[in-house]
């Protein structure tokens, strides 16, 4: 799914986060988002899943113009977000975190239809396998790793087969060898016509599986340049003097 | 054969796995101290194992606090806290009693009191959700307004129910068990059939765990909390109601102080006041330790002051236990 956003503002209270951002991502493409603490990079992925309304702006996907009034909007419309923190519920289980708000019910009835447990289970082992993880479904998430509670996180964007998936810093809280089990998951993502937005602090990560990247400084997009044909000195000290406001040719 | 034994380990496993996991949502320290409290108590007065005791001086004293007490697990579990339930008890018996009073039949003034109920506890639910006020000072000022309304209503007074059918209720039994032991445990196994199989019990634990991560998953926080606090405010008003049965009369002082047994009961049984864990099972038998231990204390012709030191004293205990056992366990 092609995503374009145009002069998207936001401000809460007298600050003004968000100045004017404009920036589009094909399907298939992973967008870098990169810029120092406060620069404005999760309200733009919070203003795409529907959390916050941007006080102006517009927003297309597929060339239509859309307004999420929150976040079931926005998941209606394919787009998931994994957020920093997870966002999961640690006295539930892998599968009742992976279906929450949307669980799978034996009916249609909007008041009587009982929870279907045995096909949430069945369907969230399905998407961790495909993840490469055999963790049981009925563990709850406090029992979990940091990279089995990753992954039920991912699993929950994926189980509901997103158009455009924003990922906030999701390697944060990851091991080396985990870091790369997530990247290897974008590439694949985006093998499948995924359209993907990836917030993060780690250059090589961004380097390694975005296409295009975009600096945010002071709640606008500075600099925004493709990955290929550029070595990674290069990419990083662009980053770098971008997210800074240093500019490119001014001598430091 | 083969086959026959295979089931038949399976289903003693799936027993054994049931069992395991009842000890362990109930606490293993609370099914511990409640045989002690039986063992003791039996041996101490003769009147104690009797199946009089059991169904009226256990049974029946338990039904008004076990009602408000399912209600109350609901909340906590979910996060919330209720203190308003003794108060909307009377409040829903006053209106019982002056419903039947002016005439109307016995289930019309039943209806007239849980509506009341739920009303108070949508109030609390929009407050806490919507108002973004703690629970603990939400309720607290409504358990002030709800029992205040009660006492202008009533001057004060105490109100006697014409309709015998009230009393009768109070007094009949069903098998040998009195009806409004039924009550409860309808109350229990409608609970106990809907939490496991609907959104409802769904939510309740996951608003309870991350209220935050709920509202961005799309679940709607604030609505659930207004049913939350809706069914722990309607089940006060049945209490309520259940008190008038058992007296045949509406008082604006009834159930004044309950909240300290319903709250006991509760966290007795394993709810965690951060929301998110605990069960209605658990609260059952927080329910049975402490009627017992108020029962064992009457039997034994102990001043009731005791009692009152003796449930804050297990609230304490239960909560240190589980304390310690989570720090022990690792599971902050």
């Amino acid at each position: 799914m092609t995503l374009e956003i145009n002069d998207i503002r936001k401000s809460f209270g007298p600050v003004d986060v968000l100045t004017g951002v404009s920036l589009s991502v094909d399907a298939a493409h992973c967008y870098g988002l990169v810029g120092d603490n406060g620069a404005g990079k999760s309200t733009i992925l919070k203003i795409l899943s529907g959390v916050h309304q941007p006080d102006a702006g517009e927003i297309r996907l597929e060339g239509q113009r859309v307004d999420f009034h929150g976040e079931i909007d926005a998941r209606l419309a394919g787009v998931e977000m994994i957020f920093q923190d997870l966002a999961l519920c640690e006295d539930l289980d892998a599968a009742a975190n992976i279906f929450l708000g949307r669980e799978r019910r034996m009916g249609k009835s909007r008041w009587f239809s009982f929870l279907d447990h045995q096909r949430m289970h069945s369907e969230a082992t399905e998407v961790l396998a495909s993840l490469g993880s055999v963790m049981p479904t009925d563990r709850r998430v406090q029992t979990l790793s940091g990279g089995e509670r990753q992954l039920v996180a991912v699993a929950r964007a994926l189980e509901f087969e997103p158009k455009l998936l924003l990922m906030d810093e999701p390697t944060a809280a990851l091991s080396v060898d985990k870091v790369g089990v997530l990247l290897d998951l974008i590439e694949r993502l985006k093998g499948r016509g995924v359209a993907v937005i990836l917030v993060s602090h780690r250059f090589t990560d961004l380097i390694q599986v975005c296409d295009n990247i975009g600096v945010l400084l002071h709640g606008a997009i500075v600099d925004e340049f493709a990955v290929a044909g550029r070595s990674v000195d290069d990419l990083t000290t662009r980053m770098v003097r971008q997210m800074s406001g240093i500019g490119l040719n001014e001598q430091v | 054969m083969m086959s026959s034994s295979s089931i038949s380990l399976t289903s003693a496993q799936a027993f054994k796995r049931w069992g395991k996991r009842t000890i362990n949502g109930v606490g293993p320290g609370l099914l511990i101290a409640l045989v002690i409290e039986i063992v003791i108590f039996r041996s101490l007065s003769p009147n104690f194992f009797t199946f009089r005791n059991m169904t009226d001086g256990i049974g029946r004293g338990m039904v008004v606090i076990g009602i408000m007490a399912i209600g109350e697990t609901i909340v906590i579990i979910s996060g919330g806290f209720d203190l308003s339930v003794g108060s909307v008890s009377a409040a829903s018996a006053i209106t019982a009693a002056s419903l039947s009073n002016s005439g109307a039949p016995l289930p019309a003034a039943v209806l007239g009191a849980l509506a009341l109920g739920l009303g108070v506890g949508i109030v609390n639910g929009a407050i806490t959700g919507y108002g973004r006020i703690n629970p603990l000072i939400t309720t607290l000022g409504t358990l002030s307004i709800v029992r205040g309304f009660g006492q202008l209503v009533t001057g004060g007074r105490e109100k006697i129910i014409d309709d015998r059918s009230f009393l009768d209720m109070g007094i009949d039994t069903t098998l040998g068990i009195p009806d409004i032991v039924w009550i409860l445990l309808a109350c229990f196994a409608v609970l106990g059939f809907i939490i496991p199989r609907y959104k409802f019990g769904r939510y309740m634990y996951a608003i309870g765990s991350n209220d935050r991560a709920s509202r961005l998953a799309g679940v709607q926080v604030n609505r659930w909390r207004l049913a939350f606090f809706g069914v722990s405010g309607m089940l006060a008003g049945l209490a309520g109601v259940v008190t008038s049965f058992r007296l045949g009369t509406a008082a604006p002082n009834f159930n004044m102080g309950s909240e300290l047994a319903v709250i006991t009961a509760v966290i007795l049984g394993g709810a965690s006041l951060q929301g998110g864990r605990g069960r209605l099972l658990g609260t059952l038998f927080g329910l049975l330790f402490i009627q017992i231990l108020r029962n064992g204390l009457v039997l034994l012709s102990i001043r009731s002051f005791w009692q009152q030191i003796a449930i804050g004293s297990s609230l304490i205990s239960a909560v240190l236990y589980d304390e310690w056992r989570r720090t022990r366990l690792g599971r902050g």
